[in-house]
């Protein structure tokens, strides 16, 4: 392997291993926020559904 | 605030073209200098996020008013900083595996920097480790203006110490051509947008989440729990 290949071989892994730290946290609070909203969502519904009863 | 990820999405590309295309070879490093746009656009928004916190932080115990929010930014901002100092520490390791040999060495600006990991890794842990909010709130906020003295620190250390880490703003002016400080300031703003996104989404999470626990609370209360 040439010095130049190993080289793109560690620019590649550089930018994949920042990509892939900045996707985890992105979806991760991406979902879980989603999650929440939903879970809001009914608990609201609940309480107007008890307020008209 | 949605309409950042919009405009941090254009500046990625135009950063990555710049980085990865359009700067020529740097003279000594060849093709490897290119990690160095990524790595640094990391290492200043890092440090930026870590500024942020403690500003929050010293507003938290100054405000009388708005506390809550106040404290949720300034956990945003640490949970950002942390994100941005691991690909700074991940990027810049793998750049040292090319331009000296190995992947770690004890140098003044590694040492600081990973130092720097671990006490705001301590600030999140405190955070967790609370359960009452107040008592949370001014405990993390006393915490984050201690540990923030390490921010100026790291920025300094290749000033202060013998390094070998590259330094881009010397005395004398700007170590970079001028094609690769355009570069490093595309990316720069193009990861500081990023950065704020994140703040702002990690920040609404968390607005979502107290006011179903706040909710919650209420609910247990009127059954007489």
């Amino acid at each position: 392997m040439t010095v130049e290949k190993q080289f793109l071989e560690y620019i590649f892994f550089a930018y994949s291993a920042v990509f892939i730290l900045i996707f985890l946290f992105v979806t991760n609070v991406w979902r879980r926020t989603q999650g929440l909203k939903q879970q809001l969502d009914a608990m609201r519904d609940d309480e107007d559904q008890e307020g008209e009863s | 605030m949605r309409y950042l990820r919009w405009l941090s999405l254009p500046l990625w590309v135009a950063g990555l073209y710049l980085a990865l295309i359009w700067v020529p070879d740097e003279r000594s490093l060849g093709v490897s200098y290119r990690i160095f746009y990524i790595h640094l656009g990391m290492a200043w928004t890092a440090l930026l996020a870590l500024t942020a916190n403690f500003v929050l932080s010293l507003l938290v115990l100054m405000r009388r008013r708005g506390k809550e929010e106040t404290d949720r930014f300034a956990q945003a901002t640490a949970e950002v900083g942390i994100l941005m100092t691991t690909a700074t520490l991940a990027s810049g390791m793998l750049w040292g595996k090319v331009a000296w040999g190995a992947f770690w060495t004890w140098d003044p600006r590694l040492t600081t920097t990973a130092i720097m990991w671990f006490l705001y890794i301590g600030y999140l842990l405190l955070r967790q480790a609370l359960d009452d909010e107040a008592r949370r709130r001014v405990y993390s906020a006393v915490y984050a203006l201690i540990v923030f003295v390490d921010v100026p620190i790291v920025y300094l250390s290749v000033r202060w110490w013998r390094s070998i880490h590259p330094v881009v703003f010397t005395d004398t002016g700007i170590n970079i051509t001028p094609q690769m400080f355009i570069a490093v300031i595309v990316f720069f703003f193009a990861t500081l947008v990023l950065a704020l996104d994140l703040v702002y989404l990690r920040a609404f999470q968390d607005r979502v989440q107290q006011e179903l626990q706040r909710r919650r609370a209420r609910r247990l209360g009127r059954l007489g729990y």
